[in-house]
């Protein structure tokens, strides 16, 4: 705690400064997403005169709608099936004695850390040869490809911290290691599970680049369908402003409620193993 | 809860290919429906009324619209992996002048030469014909022509007493002039404007000013030519209105949407523009200066004989995938036809690919400035045809841009677009 | 069953999906790079040997856009570190707001990319963008001024816009490593009658330089990947001044249809990482 007054004012203006650096941005679109056009040039703090319209303008030039759909479903099913099988992978890594954990881990941190343009256009291939072109199945695949490495990451630390007692005492008692892993194990890492969840969700949500290549026009998600605002003779500033309010308030409103575990989440596994 | 928790996963896993696969089912009867990847809506909506003209003829078919990006580039780049995939939901789209090669070479799309034969296509101009030619067949319906146009501020011109110019030299003075008083008089104002951005529009504009000096891109025999002193005068002069302030300061971020902004709202004496531009500067809603701009051919450089128009222009390609080729033939004709290129260019000012239409007063009517288009588009000259022309378009605009913005000598960039266009397509 | 046999059960659909999409990927595209394959020629392919690889060393475009990417690489990730030290130094401290301020700093994170691209566009707009409002009112800049249109103020942007939305990601990470330093460390330099700064760089920065050091890397080399930000301000305009090596391989791929090319570029793009990677991998063994 800071004692002098001195030293608290100059702390307190060093955080609001910080504050509203950080803060700005997001202000400004949602500022800007209520106002009028007139207003919008006009360069005014705050709208005069506050406007849905351009929320309207936003659902009814482009199919806002489809795209949040088309976001949900792929960045909803890479997330599950990432949970699923991170969740296995972790626990072999963390509680089982199989051999080959580091270069297994190794492997997982250099697919992380990969150039997507290393295997965009391989993927772009093999999607193609599976049909899954243009359709929300090839993207849940690749999306989940990069969940997957999160949620491995992420989860074995949790797994590795479930004292072991609990699970010797149950195979003890007859439980098979499976019945252990889905009768002990499991409920006592559902938080974190949820909250790397969470973190693979964002990732997925967020994603640009194969979205963009694998889908452009048949299946946008909401990244990619963003871009689709720019009209014919000019941007139309306050439709997009609020379609990204749209697109982005989900994930506000999850950081909102769930901010410290996300952050106990990033801090936890980010980057130590 | 907790139990249900990993069980719910797992139902959901299994569920999964069911929900997300099972998307594919036909209906047995009702019309054939067909997608049409196109253009952005206009605020006329154009396209809709053509394709309810058509549906009611034709109660069988229906038409899908679906919209590409607006940018050019995006464009290609969308339908070129949509198509490469194998999809068989495009079944026919608009597709640019200089995209025939490309198309064609790569196998992508269907030749045209025996639904449209050359019985019909004497009904268009010669170019745009020729334009959806290549390896001696067609491949593409036009439906639509562009040229670059002069337009000028009538009031302005009047007020300070000066001609339409007819060489770079003359629109830069006269620019000069009005720019150098106006802005005396505390009004914003700007000379001229063009697409500078770094994009399709880019190369247009480079084209025109490289043809109408007397210069080239690549000579009738496919070689490269575009390191020439033509090139190099009419570049050079270009800089120089730049750097005197004639064009917007944000010159090479401008697309044909922003550079539109400043001459409707009556802050800019002069712009080259597509002539779709007339009927949005006719539009109170988004333009101050309705019924005081004039049109006018391009000018020509010092050691040009005429002003060149870089020619434009959109067509209907038929994908190799599609299901259903006859059906979209018979809307992709029906999308060709006077009626549509008519309704085009009353509400949109799009140039019709029907030599005919250049006659119909009622059009003439609505564009007074068709009548001259005529002449324009015969001296019009093409992009160059390549199958890598989106490479050699690139390196334009880069080069260009660089001379321009002032971080390339005009003769260094000349000099180095030769180098990498020489080397395009090895 | 065992618990080991459950073990590599329980590996296997991750090595599966693994060897599919990533390993599988890696090497044929170092397998395309030796051939020529162009859209324009239909599916034939070629051997060409490492003809693809000279004209890449002999394509100033290559080097423009290596050079550009390690710049932004640079610039963003010392600034993202620094700031990252200092937000987490805020975040750490007792005060009332300290929630609060943790709710802000996660909102650039959770912002998709492509958002945040759009908005720092429309906020640099040469029109009626409110920075040039807010730089023409206090007096930094006489006038409006196109900050895109320029090579300099955009790299210039698209660098604030990166380090905007990635500080405070670091900081969150930093502030780990500070809640792991422990108290006993803290006050018995305090008895020692270390005041704040040198406490600062006697304890608490020593002990945050392996988490610092991993951090770095991290982003060294997720920075280098550089590529939907660009989408969205620059476009790599102007004059392709901010093409990164990501933009330019994608065109290469997608717009220019060269195939094998493309993948010489994405080859030499993931050498350059796999060096960071291999540093990144050394480092994490010795931590444990």
């Amino acid at each position: 705690m800071i004692e002098r007054k001195i030293d608290r004012v100059i702390f307190y203006a060093f955080l609001t400064f910080f504050i509203v650096l950080i803060g700005f941005p997001f202000f400004w679109q949602l500022s800007n997403s209520f106002k009028p056009e007139r207003e919008i040039f006009d360069i005014k703090w705050l709208p005069e005169v506050p406007t849905w319209a351009n929320y309207a303008a936003a659902f009814s030039r482009q199919p806002l709608f489809s795209f949040l759909m088309n976001s949900l479903i792929i960045a909803g099913f890479a997330t599950l099936l990432a949970l699923l099988f991170g969740s296995m992978t972790a626990y072999a890594i963390a509680r089982t004695n199989i051999r080959g954990k580091k270069p297994l881990l190794l492997l997982i941190l250099s697919i992380s850390l990969l150039p997507p343009i290393v295997i965009i256009s391989p993927i772009y291939n093999i999607m193609r040869a599976l049909s899954l072109l243009n359709s929300h199945g090839g993207l849940i695949i690749v999306n989940m490809l990069f969940c997957l490495t999160l949620s491995v990451w992420f989860l074995t630390p949790y797994f590795n911290s479930v004292p072991t007692e609990l699970e010797d005492s149950a195979s003890i008692d007859g439980a098979s290691p499976f019945q252990c892993y889905t009768t002990i194990i499991m409920p006592i890492v559902a938080p974190g599970v949820f909250t790397v969840g969470i973190l693979a969700f964002i990732q997925a949500w967020n994603e640009y680049l194969f979205a963009l290549v694998m889908n452009p026009i048949r299946v946008k998600t909401v990244t990619v369908g963003l871009k689709l605002y720019e009209a014919d003779n000019y941007i139309p500033w306050g439709p997009l402003m609020a379609a990204s309010v749209v697109i982005i308030v989900p994930l506000i409103a999850v950081v909102m409620f769930l901010q410290r575990q996300i952050i106990g989440g990033i801090m936890s596994g980010g980057l130590k193993e | 809860m907790k139990k249900h928790y990993f069980s719910t996963i797992l139902v959901l896993f299994l569920i999964l290919p069911f929900t997300i696969f099972a998307g594919g089912e036909q209906e047995a009867d009702g019309p054939v429906e067909l997608n049409w990847y196109a253009h952005a809506s206009t605020f006329n909506s154009t396209q809709e009324q053509i394709i309810e003209a058509f549906q009611e003829e034709n109660p069988n078919i229906s038409i899908n619209l679906i919209e590409l990006p607006e940018n050019t580039s995006d464009k290609l780049q969308a339908l070129l992996i949509a198509l490469r995939s194998g999809d068989d939901s495009i079944d026919f789209f608009n597709a640019d002048v200089t995209w025939t090669p490309l198309f064609a070479s790569s196998g992508l799309i269907d030749d045209v030469e025996k639904d449209f034969p050359a019985s019909e296509r004497s009904a268009f101009l010669p170019s745009t014909i020729d334009a959806a030619s290549y390896n001696g067949k067609v491949w593409g319906i036009p439906f639509r022509t562009d040229a670059g146009v002069l337009y000028y501020r009538k009031d302005l011109l009047n007020e300070y007493n000066k001609e339409v110019p007819e060489t770079w030299e003359e629109l830069k003075n006269t620019s000069l002039e009005i720019v150098t008083a106006e802005r005396e008089a505390g009004n914003e104002m700007y000379g001229m404007a063009g697409s500078m951005k770094q994009y399709e529009g880019l190369t247009c504009n480079a084209v025109e000013w490289f043809y109408s000096n007397g210069g080239t891109v690549i000579d009738d025999s496919g070689n490269i030519k575009i390191n020439t002193p033509e090139n190099k005068e009419i570049l050079a002069l270009i800089r120089e209105m730049v750097e005197l302030d004639l064009y917007p300061e944000g010159f090479s971020l401008t697309e044909a949407v922003m550079y539109g902004h400043l001459m409707f709202q009556g802050n800019q004496v002069f712009m080259r523009a597509w002539p779709k531009a007339y009927a949005l500067s006719m539009n109170d809603e988004s333009s101050n200066v309705a019924g005081k701009l004039g049109v006018s051919e391009l000018p020509r450089g010092k050691s040009g004989e005429m002003g060149h128009s870089t020619l434009g222009g959109w067509q209907l390609f038929v994908s190799k995938n599609s299901t259903h080729k006859a059906e979209a033939l018979k809307f992709m004709k029906f999308y060709a036809s006077e009626y549509a290129m008519k309704l085009h260019a009353l509400n949109d000012s799009y140039l019709p690919a029907r030599a005919a239409l250049y006659s119909d007063e009622e059009i003439l009517a609505a564009n007074p400035f068709f009548g001259m288009i005529e002449d324009i588009l015969a001296n019009a000259v093409p992009r160059p045809k390549t199958p890598f022309y989106a490479e050699t378009s690139s390196i334009i605009q880069v080069e260009v841009q660089k001379a321009l913005n002032g971080s390339k000598s005009v003769d260094q960039a000349l000099e180095d677009a030769q180098v990498a266009l020489e080397k395009v397509g090895e | 069953m065992t618990r080991k046999q459950m073990g590599y059960l329980f590996i296997t659909p991750t090595l599966l999906i693994f060897a599919l999409l990533a390993v599988y990927p890696v090497l044929k595209t170092i397998g395309l790079s030796f051939f020529e394959y162009r859209l324009q020629f239909g599916e034939a392919k070629s051997f060409i040997g490492f003809s693809n690889y000279y004209k890449l060393f002999s394509t100033p475009r290559f080097y423009a856009s290596l050079r550009f990417t390690i710049l932004f690489t640079i610039l963003t990730v010392t600034t993202e570190v620094g700031l990252g030290l200092l937000f987490a130094q805020f975040m750490n401290m007792n005060y009332k707001g300290r929630s609060f301020l943790r709710l802000v700093v996660l909102i650039p994170w959770a912002i998709p990319t492509i958002v945040s691209g759009f908005i720092w566009r429309f906020m640099v707009n040469d029109q009626y963008g409110i920075l040039n409002h807010i730089f023409e009112s206090v007096g930094i800049i006489d006038s409006f001024i196109p900050w895109l249109s320029q090579p300099a103020t955009a790299t210039a942007v698209l660098v604030t816009a990166d380090i905007w939305k990635t500080s405070p990601y670091i900081s969150l990470l930093v502030l780990a490593g500070l809640q792991n330093i422990q108290r006993s460390q803290l006050e018995a330099a305090s008895i020692d009658g270390a005041n704040a700064v040198q406490r600062y760089f006697s304890i608490i920065f020593p002990a945050l330089i392996p988490i610092l050091a991993t951090a770095t890397l991290f982003r060294l080399i997720q920075s280098f990947k550089v590529y939907t930000i660009i989408v969205a301000l620059t476009n790599g305009g102007p004059a392709n001044s901010t093409e990164s090596l990501t933009l330019y391989t994608l065109r290469t791929y997608f717009d220019a249809g060269n195939y094998g090319y493309g993948s010489a570029l994405a080859t030499v793009t993931f050498s350059s990482n796999g060096s960071h990677c291999t540093y990144v991998s050394a480092g994490n063994s010795k931590q444990d």
